[in-house]
């Protein structure tokens, strides 16, 4: 599969086209490129805040209707936290 | 500051901060963030650990040369940073080495290092400012959308529909799998499509749901070890034009 997205990308670089590529190390050290770039996080408790943050608001999105206010927005939020942290525990 | 639906709308860094905000003092979410903490940097190492095994295994069928040795990479903290500000950071190193057509840029790092939100800010100044035509590609998405297809096929075929690797994950599953993925324009944006087993999903659209769920990361690592070395040659796995890819693998 990283032979795969190897192939993939490098064809549409030669195409003219800009590649952004994401992923592990281990994954994208098989695409010929001069520019490589590692993001690190020196707090690695953010890294689970992000986390948790981002499955939270994306499972928000799917139960607000367009005209929900703020409120409503956080009642969603803060019960689906409380189920979440109810499932991991 | 206060989530509003146009904020929730977003689904960026901006919106996961306000959130952080708002929950800084909640035991819940320090509860909560502190699991998805620890089981994404033990998913992290089992990935690490996988996927090495994986290649370890492509080196010694020669799928892989083993003397390969990739260019350098530059380290980027992004603590304190916006994503805005690591684009700019990255866009700078790239218009200092200059070239004809297009690049490929590479960013790598841990989960939760803000890679993907980079990439679309990356994306956004490439486009908006530069004049580019640009693709984002995420290898872990692809590993996730076979994951989810391994998975579903699992629910669907077996009793109880519990994992299980090696009744998923056999060569002509794989095959199979990959043939349910396709890249191209959707939507006017290129993106990889999964359709397959009942799904029809864009990863554009999925990729912070169905693809991030507990079912799907659990099971990411056992998958991404088991679908190295299968070819022999890179063009096994290619067949179309970029425009139009379709993700086949010719997997021996």
């Amino acid at each position: 599969m990283i032979l795969f997205a190897a192939a993939a990308v490098e064809t549409m670089g030669k195409d003219g086209l800009f590649v952004l590529l994401e992923g592990r190390e281990q994954t994208v050290n098989y695409v010929r490129t001069p520019f490589r770039f590692i993001l690190e996080l020196s707090d690695p408790s953010l890294i689970g805040k992000r986390r948790a943050a981002q499955r939270l608001m994306a499972d928000a999105l799917e139960k607000v209707p367009e005209q929900a206010t703020e409120e409503d927005i956080y009642k969603v939020l803060d019960a689906r936290l409380i189920e979440m942290v109810q499932e991991v525990h | 500051m206060t989530i509003s639906y146009d904020l929730l709308k977003k689904q960026n860094a901006e919106t996961s901060n306000a959130l952080i905000e708002h929950w800084k003092d909640s035991a819940d979410f320090i509860k909560f963030a502190k699991y998805e903490g620890e089981s994404t940097i033990e998913r992290d190492e089992e990935d690490g650990e996988k996927l090495q095994k994986g290649i370890d295994f492509a080196k010694s069928k020669g799928v892989i040369d083993p003397n390969y040795v990739p260019e350098q990479y530059v380290h980027i903290d992004v603590l304190g940073k916006t994503p805005d500000s690591v684009a700019d950071e990255i866009l700078a190193k790239v218009k200092a080495n200059p070239s004809d057509g297009g690049s490929v840029i590479v960013m790598c790092g841990l989960s939760g290092t803000g890679k993907g939100t980079t990439a679309t800010k990356l994306r956004q100044k490439l486009e908006d400012i530069e004049g580019k035509q640009v693709v984002t590609w995420s290898n872990g998405n692809i590993f996730r959308s076979v994951t989810l297809l391994a998975v579903t096929w699992c629910e669907q075929n077996l009793e109880g529909g519990a994992f299980d690797k090696d009744k998923a994950l056999t060569k002509e599953n794989l095959q199979s799998f990959m043939h349910m993925l396709s890249f191209g324009k959707f939507n006017d944006i290129y993106d990889t499509r999964i359709n397959g087993l009942g799904l029809d999903l864009l990863v554009s659209q999925v990729q912070n749901t169905e693809l991030k769920s507990p079912k799907v990361s659990k099971n990411i690592p056992t998958v991404a070890e088991m679908t190295q070395g299968t070819s022999k040659r890179k063009s096994d796995f290619l067949d179309s034009d970029p425009n139009s890819l379709v993700c086949s693998s010719k997997a021996r």
